[in-house]
C-alpha cells in the first residue's frame, strides 16, 4: 500500500467507497504531513495535491481548502481566493495550527462568510490531551461559531468531542458536528441526535486512519430512526454543501 | 457470515450511557447480526479488586444462554487468585481467563502472573489479556488508566514464548510495533483500525492470529462486524477472522 496519492490508489478508494453507497467524498488533504503549523508554500502544496485528487474523480470528490490561520490575513485570503475562488473548493479546513478561540481566526471566518462555504475545524476534548494552546476543545469551536454567526462551522470528530462536546454544541444554529474520529463508541451518535437533532450531525469517516465500513456502521448500527440516518448520511451534507 | 465474538461484556459500565448495560446486553446486541457465539466478561469485575462477585453474577446471567460462554476475570494481584482460579475452572464452559493489568494495577512481568501462567497450562485454559477498554484520550475525567505499554507486552512475550495469549484492545500502530516480537500472540479487531483494517493488519500479523472482537456494548457491534464482513480480504480469510481463528484458539 502506498500513501494514497497515486491514481491507482485513488481510483481503488473511489470504487470501494461507491460499493458502500458513498456518492460524494470531501478531500481534506494530508494536513499533518508538514506538522502542526505548515508554511504558506507547504499549504499551497497540500491544496494542490487535493486539487489533483479531485481532478481524478471530479464528480466524486469535493475539495476543502486547508489553511494555517497563524500565517496572517493576507496569506489566508490569498489561499482561499486561489482554492475556493479559483479551483472550486467548497469549504475551509483547519487542523491544529492554533486554537479556534485565537484572534487569527477572524480572516478565516470572514472568508468563509464571503464565499458562503463551511469551515471544518478539527476538534478534540482537551480534558486528557492538554494541548489547548494549539488544539481546539469542543468549547473552543463552539465559541468560534458563536462569535461568527454568519459562517457555518463543522466541528469535527464526534467521538473525540464526546458527551461534553455535544452538550456544548446545543443551540448554535450555524454549527454541525461530524461523526468521524476514534473507535465506533456506542451511545455517542444517539446522544448527539437526542441533544442536537439529526439535522445537526454529519457523517464523516476520517479516512484513511479509520475503516470505512466501521465508520458507516457506527451510524447505521446506532439506535436512531431511518430518517435520522438519512439526514446524517446524506441530507445534511447535501444541503450544507449546496449539492441539491 | 457467522461470527464468534471474543470480546463481549455484560453488566454495567459506570462511565457512559452505553446503549445496553445489563446482563442481557450480549443477547440483545446480537439481534439482527450474525454473532453465533460470544465470550462474555463482566464489567462488574473491572473496577473491583475481587473479581469473583462479578464473575459469579456473569455465570448466573449466562447460565441459560448456551451461545454465550463466560470469560471470567482473574486478578493475580489478590492473595486469593489461586482459589478463584479453582472455582472458575470447575465451571464446565470456561475455556479461558481474562487479565486486566491496567485496571487491577499489576505488571505482566510480576511473579504472580508467571505462576498463573503455569496454573493455566495445567488446567488447559487459554489466556486473554485486555490492553485497553476505552480510548484513553476520551476517558472519563475521574480515570487515568494507561493501556498496557508495548514494551511490557514485548517483554512478556519474549520471556514466555510458549504462552500465546490473545491480547485485545491493541491499536494498529501497536500491532506494528509488536510485529518483531519473538513470542507468538493473537489479537482482536476491537481497537485496531485503518482503512480496510484487516488488509493493513495482515502486514504485521498473520491473518490466522486475528480474531473478531466487538467490545460490545462499549462499541457499536455493527461497525465491528462490518470491519470484517466488508474487508477486501478473500472470503476464506474473513471467515477465519470472524469465526475460524476463535474456534482454533479456544478449541471450541
Amino acid at each position: 500500500m502506498g500513501d494514497g496519492r497515486s491514481t491507482k490508489e485513488v481510483k481503488a478508494l473511489v470504487r470501494r467507497a461507491k460499493r458502500f453507497g458513498i456518492q460524494r467524498m470531501i478531500a481534506l488533504g494530508d494536513v499533518l504531513y508538514y506538522g502542526a503549523s505548515p508554511s504558506r508554500k507547504q499549504i499551497q502544496t497540500l491544496n494542490n495535491e487535493t486539487a489533483k485528487i479531485v481532478s481524478m474523480a471530479p464528480r466524486f470528490f469535493i475539495g476543502f481548502c486547508y489553511l494555517n490561520p497563524t500565517l496572517g490575513e493576507r496569506a489566508v485570503r490569498n489561499e482561499v481566493d486561489r482554492c475556493v475562488g479559483g479551483k472550486g473548493f467548497k469549504g475551509l479546513k483547519l487542523e491544529i495550527a492554533n486554537n479556534a478561540r485565537d484572534a487569527c481566526m477572524k480572516p478565516v471566518m470572514e472568508a468563509g462568510e464571503a464565499y458562503d462555504v463551511p469551515v471544518l475545524q478539527h476538534t478534540w476534548s482537551q480534558t486528557k490531551i492538554k494541548k489547548r494552546s494549539f488544539h481546539s476543545d469542543p468549547e473552543d469551536t463552539c465559541l468560534l461559531a458563536k462569535r461568527f454567526p454568519n459562517t457555518r462551522v463543522i466541528m469535527a470528530h464526534l467521538t473525540g468531542c464526546g458527551f461534553r462536546g455535544v452538550l456544548a454544541a446545543r443551540g448554535i444554529d450555524n454549527l454541525w458536528v461530524d461523526t468521524s474520529g476514534g473507535s465506533p463508541e456506542a451511545g455517542i451518535v444517539e446522544h448527539a441526535v437526542s441533544n442536537l437533532g439529526s439535522d445537526r450531525v454529519l457523517y464523516g469517516s476520517d479516512l484513511p486512519i479509520r475503516d470505512l465500513p466501521a465508520a458507516i456502521g457506527q451510524v447505521s448500527g446506532s439506535p436512531i430512526s431511518s430518517r435520522d440516518k438519512e439526514n446524517i448520511f446524506y441530507q445534511n451534507a447535501a444541503q450544507l454543501l449546496k449539492l441539491v | 457470515m457467522n461470527f464468534i465474538d471474543t470480546n463481549a461484556w455484560s453488566g454495567s459500565w459506570p462511565f457512559g450511557p452505553v446503549s445496553l448495560i445489563d446482563a442481557e446486553a450480549p443477547r440483545v446486541s446480537r439481534v439482527g447480526y450474525e454473532i453465533n457465539e460470544a465470550l462474555v466478561s463482566p464489567f462488574d469485575a473491572v473496577f473491583q479488586l475481587d473479581p469473583m462477585p462479578g464473575n459469579r453474577a456473569n455465570f448466573k446471567a449466562l447460565a441459560m444462554l448456551r451461545s454465550f460462554r463466560p470469560l471470567p476475570i482473574i486478578n493475580p494481584a489478590t492473595p486469593a487468585w489461586k482459589d478463584h482460579l479453582e472455582e472458575i475452572s470447575d465451571h464446565g464452559r470456561v475455556v479461558a481467563v481474562r487479565l486486566l493489568p491496567a485496571y487491577h494495577g499489576y505488571s505482566l512481568r510480576s511473579a504472580s502472573v508467571k505462576k498463573l501462567i503455569g496454573e493455566l497450562a495445567e488446567k488447559k485454559l487459554k489466556l486473554v489479556i485486555t490492553a485497553r477498554l476505552v480510548d484513553e484520550r476520551q476517558e472519563h475525567p475521574a480515570l487515568s488508566i494507561k493501556p498496557i505499554c508495548v514494551a511490557q507486552i514485548k517483554s512478556f512475550l519474549d520471556k514466555a514464548p510458549e504462552v500465546h495469549p490473545l491480547i485485545q484492545g491493541l491499536g494498529a500502530h501497536e500491532l506494528n510495533e509488536l510485529s518483531t516480537t519473538q513470542g507468538a500472540f493473537s489479537t482482536d479487531t476491537s481497537f485496531a483500525e485503518w482503512e480496510d483494517t484487516l488488509r493493513v493488519l495482515k502486514k504485521d500479523i498473520p491473518v490466522s492470529r486475528i480474531l473478531f472482537g466487538s467490545l460490545s456494548p462499549l462499541q457499536v457491534a455493527q461497525a465491528q462486524i462490518d470491519k470484517v464482513r466488508l474487508s477486501s480480504l478473500p472470503k476464506r480469510q474473513r471467515d477465519n477472522v470472524a469465526i475460524g481463528n476463535a474456534q482454533s484458539f479456544f478449541d471450541i
